[in-house]
């Protein structure tokens, strides 16, 4: 192995370590747990916001309300279903995993894979067929000829 | 291949006109709430005119129409006749009406039922949370509620005298019939 | 004669000159007659001129208030300034298809005047298809779908007018970012109109490829530097301290962004190993079909979105005009895809080509994941009648891996050799920028980033700038041996002599910046919210925020409220006047925030609520938001290395010296 070799595996496995402890399972504070939740609630009131990003007064009182859960010990899943049972589903801005809606997640990652394995079977292919031989410089100066009087 | 890419590529394009021309026939701003037909959320509230409560209780197998209004919500202004009417022609029956001040202050809600000689009970919704609890999306919002304690229904945006009519006399028929 | 009189008349003769273009452009393409061109030519130049002057008139309409007609009255009043009433002309549908239509005959000016001599008979069937577009969008303008000057009747028109859209006055950026998404959008149209006029002749060299870089390469930029101006105004206008929400408007212009980039990428496969043509066409398809489905999602009505306007008779025929478009491009290509089939390979997984392969992967399933999730409510409503939302969350759990799967492949591509790489090219390549990740990994810890995201964010940040440093310091040092010069010199002479190549890493940096300003924004964002009595102050993040009180601003158009703040602290000494604008034609106060900008970080401040009786009191939001002009900075960042990139390669002498040979037909 070259030293530059150990360098760069040196910097992969730092930059890993560093990701993955960023990463770990945390519990996160009450005051983070309302913003993640409130980060999922569609303002009822707005184009679109989130509860989390709105400004509105529906939005306060909606997060004052999810606040008020979590200082009373309710689970994330409880407050969620909260919500829907008063807005339905509409107020939920990213579908669950395992619903109907499930798709909205699965077909990015096929599209990827299917892509990938694609794009890698054609990578695979033998590169170094002489298909068509490179023009010598001699056929390139007359190609520009052509090219230039068919311009004109 | 070939034959499969024109095949998909044909039900990709269809698939997505279809969508898009359906989308045509829809209101965006017609969202349904998650709480008809599900028992009406109980509440108790302070009421505008002084100290005592407005509860959901104390109308047990009545017939309850629920307002959600502010005073600075100009199409609760435009709705206001139509609510008048209704609420003289039921006065004393087994209907009643009650509004629910929505994001406003006291002082402002109490100036606009005066001014407006309103005489039906309305309720503070100080923190919000019955609105929330019902899935109001702004004022003016109703809800007609059953004797039954079930929401029957709910209209979103001014409501004429029609349509409450229609409301409060379709529960008054179903629980005729019971 | 009224300006409804001018521009009724002129759009009339221009969609009669754009049909005489088509069958014109037609004609001479199909017998060759160069008489039949020269007059397709002049057509398009006096369509251009027309439309041309139902711009001004529209524009002459709206600054002397003449509410005879609609679009006059819905969206200017005797109030709006002069510049507002200039520039809505962009403010609803009726205007921005007029606009749409202006750029649109300007696009088909050059083609009839460039295009068609460099490349006769291809741009001449080019030249056809743009005819009929611009025919289609005049066909809008003069019938009652889109119709600007359509008149109300004389004892229907009103004294003063309803004023534009609240939020399309506030803020002098509504003069920049829908004409600059227009010109992207338009100019889309010339890339597919070769690709189209390539595959009706059965053409089968890349020349249209090389004939229409410049509008592809001008189209992207445009949609790039428009979006970011579109963010910036969202950020100074919409009062949430945001500038990106996944709106479906936003998304419609993301997605063409996305398939545009894609093709810039792989086109270069293309020219350099003749490949992937098929491909390519398909991305050019579907860039130009997805901002067409941009305009039908904006303009129709069947989303709901901050932009869209109301329901109108054009979102059929937009549809119409979208689904034409598919039909015809895809049918097309079907058509001519055996003779188009790849005559090489693709080289090693570790190939320039492979990377650029794995990259348009990428960005086609970013693109994919825009588009469901846009549509998949419309989808969901249509087929079981739930209504669901999809917004930022979804978006962001999908499109944040894929970036920062592109973030890597953006250092990795540019590194690699043509066909593969052997293990001391990778070494060679990759040892400096692998030790700039770890230290931009580093970086993210101490300054106390949470979550994967950033900290991979600025790892992968810190990779591609390093590789970009390292391309010019060789190039630098190239230079400097081979030719001597001096370190300055040799440094502009490498975008000279090579524009695309040092441009692209112009760009690439621009996008990084951008990245990372995305990245610590939402990662870093302190906010608090305080009521406060005149006299009162607060602190957020080492800055003290005093308020000193409230202040009525009367203006003729409009009612201001403000709060007035003195910002101490880190070093800043600003005083900000965020306020809530009551506009007569809206309902409830918009927020006008105050925002005072820094390299470091953006103190955001916004009035939330106030005492509107005693003024004894007021809701101030403020919130800290780092790094953020950094995101405007590297959307200007990114328009200028395209410009480079687009600068035309210099004269070479026609004496050339042997080892000049390969240089000058664009080897390596």
């Amino acid at each position: 192995m070259t030293a530059a070799r150990w360098i760069i595996l040196a910097a992969i496995l730092a930059v890993g370590l560093a990701v993955a402890w960023t990463a770990r399972p945390q519990t996160g504070t009450a005051a983070e747990r309302v913003d993640r939740i409130s980060a999922e609630l569609r303002c009822p009131v707005c184009q679109g916001l989130s509860v989390q990003d709105s400004p509105s007064e529906t939005a306060r009182s909606m997060r004052a309300l999810v606040a008020q859960r979590v200082a009373e010990g309710r689970t994330d899943d409880e407050i969620r279903a909260e919500f829907v049972r008063s807005y339905g589903d509409w107020i939920l801005l990213s579908p669950p995993l395992l619903s109907p809606s499930g798709l909205v997640w699965l077909v990015p990652l096929a599209a990827i894979v299917l892509g990938a394995t694609l794009a890698w079977s054609r990578a695979r292919a033998p590169a170094a067929l002489p298909v068509v031989a490179e023009p010598t410089d001699a056929e390139l100066r007359r190609l520009r000829e052509l090219l230039a009087s068919e311009a004109e | 291949m070939n034959r499969i890419a024109r095949y998909t590529a044909v039900a990709l394009i269809l698939g997505l006109a279809v969508v898009l021309a359906l989308a045509f026939g829809r209101d965006p701003h017609d969202i349904k709430t998650g709480t008809v037909g599900k028992p009406a959320p109980a509440f108790a509230l302070p009421s505008l005119t002084g100290s005592t409560t407005v509860s959901l209780d104390q109308y047990m197998g009545k017939i309850v129409v629920l307002n959600f209004w502010a005073s600075w919500c100009l199409p609760c202004k435009e709705e206001n006749p139509a609510l008048t009417d209704v609420w003289e022609r039921y006065r004393g029956t087994d209907v009643v009406l009650i509004g629910v001040v929505f994001q406003d202050s006291a002082d402002a809600a109490r100036d606009y039922t005066a001014r407006l000689g309103n005489t039906w009970a309305s309720a503070i919704d100080g923190d919000g949370r019955m609105a929330l609890s019902y899935g109001v999306f702004g004022p003016p919002e109703t809800y007609f509620i059953g004797a039954d304690g079930i929401i029957a229904g709910r209209h979103i945006g001014p409501i004429d005298e029609q349509t409450l009519m229609t409301g409060i006399e379709t529960l008054r028929a179903k629980s005729a019939t019971r | 004669m009224s300006w409804a009189d001018i521009g009724a008349g002129a759009l009339r003769a221009a969609l009669a000159l754009a049909l005489w273009g088509l069958g014109a452009a037609a004609y001479a393409a199909w017998k060759r007659d160069a008489r039949a061109l020269a007059s397709a030519r002049l057509v398009a130049i006096g369509a251009f001129g027309l439309v041309l002057i139902a711009d001004l008139a529209m524009v002459g309409a709206l600054v002397t208030h003449d509410f005879s007609l609609v679009y006059v009255a819905e969206n200017n009043a005797l109030e709006t300034p002069l510049f507002y009433s200039a520039i809505s002309l962009w403010a609803a549908l009726a205007g921005s298809i007029l606009l749409w239509t202006l750029i649109l005959a300007g696009a088909v000016v050059w083609v009839a005047l460039r295009g068609t001599r460099s490349l006769p008979r291809l741009a001449t069937v080019a030249l056809a298809v743009l005819f009929a577009m611009l025919a289609f969008f005049l066909m809008l303008v003069v019938t009652a779908a889109a119709d600007p000057f359509t008149r109300l009747a004389a004892d229907q028109i009103p004294s003063d007018g309803n004023g534009p859209n609240a939020l399309l006055q506030n803020h002098p950026f509504m003069a920049l970012h829908p004409p600059l998404l227009y010109l992207g959008y338009v100019l889309t149209s010339v890339p597919f109109a070769y690709a189209i006029a390539a595959l009706i002749l059965g053409e089968t060299t890349d020349r249209w490829l090389t004939e229409t870089r410049k509008a592809a390469l001008a189209s992207w930029a445009l949609l790039g530097v428009g979006i970011v101006a579109g963010a910036w105004w969202s950020y100074a206008v919409l009062g949430w301290g945001g500038y990106w929400a996944w709106d479906p408007v936003e998304n419609a212009a993301i997605m063409p962004w996305l398939t545009a980039t894609a093709y810039l990428h792989s086109v270069m496969v293309e020219e350099k190993r003749r490949l992937l043509r098929t491909w390519n066409i398909a991305l050019v398809i579907a860039t130009f079909a997805l901002t067409i489905l941009g305009t039908f999602l904006t303009r129709s009505g069947v989303v709901n979105s901050v932009h869209s306007f109301t329901q109108s008779a054009i979102g059929p025929l937009l549809l119409g005009y979208f689904v034409a478009i598919l039909v015809l491009g895809v049918g097309l290509l079907l058509y001519r895809m055996d003779d188009l089939a790849d005559r090489g390979s693709v080289g090693a997984p570790l190939s320039r080509e492979a990377i650029f392969l794995f990259q348009n992967v990428l960005f086609v399933a970013a693109t994919l994941t825009v588009l469901l999730g846009t549509l998949y409510p419309l989808i969901a409503e249509a087929v079981s009648g739930a209504q669901l939302s999809i917004g930022a969350p979804y978006f962001d759990r999908v499109e944040v891996p894929i970036g920062l799967a592109l973030l890597f492949l953006m250092g990795i591509g540019p590194q690699l050799p043509w066909h593969g790489a052997s293990r001391a090219t990778l070494e060679r390549q990759f040892t400096a920028p692998a030790i700039a990740a770890a230290a931009g990994a580093a970086v993210a810890i101490v300054s106390g980033m949470t979550g994967w995201a950033p900290v991979l964010t600025y790892a992968l940040a810190a990779f591609v700038t390093a590789t970009v440093v390292q391309e010019f310091v060789r190039g630098v040092r190239a230079r400097r041996t081979l030719h001597g010069e001096a370190a300055p010199s040799a440094f502009v002479a490498l975008f000279r002599r090579n524009g695309r190549r040092y441009g692209g890493y112009v760009v690439h940096l621009g996008i990084v910046m951008a990245i990372v300003a995305i990245a610590t924004s939402q990662a870093r964002t302190t906010e608090l919210e305080r009521t406060l009595a005149p006299g009162d102050a607060m602190d957020v993040a080492g800055y003290h925020v005093a308020f000193a009180g409230l202040r009525d601003i009367a203006e003729p158009q409009r009612a201001t409220t403000v709060a007035d703040l003195v910002i101490t602290g880190n070093g800043a000494s600003a005083q900000l006047h965020p306020g809530l604008v009551q506009y007569p034609n809206t309902e409830s106060a918009i927020g006008a925030p105050g925002i005072a900008a820094g390299s470091r970080a953006d103190l955001y401040t916004i009035l939330a609520a106030y005492d509107g009786t005693g003024h004894a009191w007021a809701t101030i939001r403020v919130r800290v938001i780092p790094l953020v002009s950094w995101l405007w900075a590297g959307g200007a960042v990114v328009g200028f290395g395209a410009l480079l990139a687009a600068l035309p390669p210099p004269k070479r002498r026609p004496i050339a010296v042997p080892v000049r040979v390969a240089d000058a037909v664009g080897a390596e």
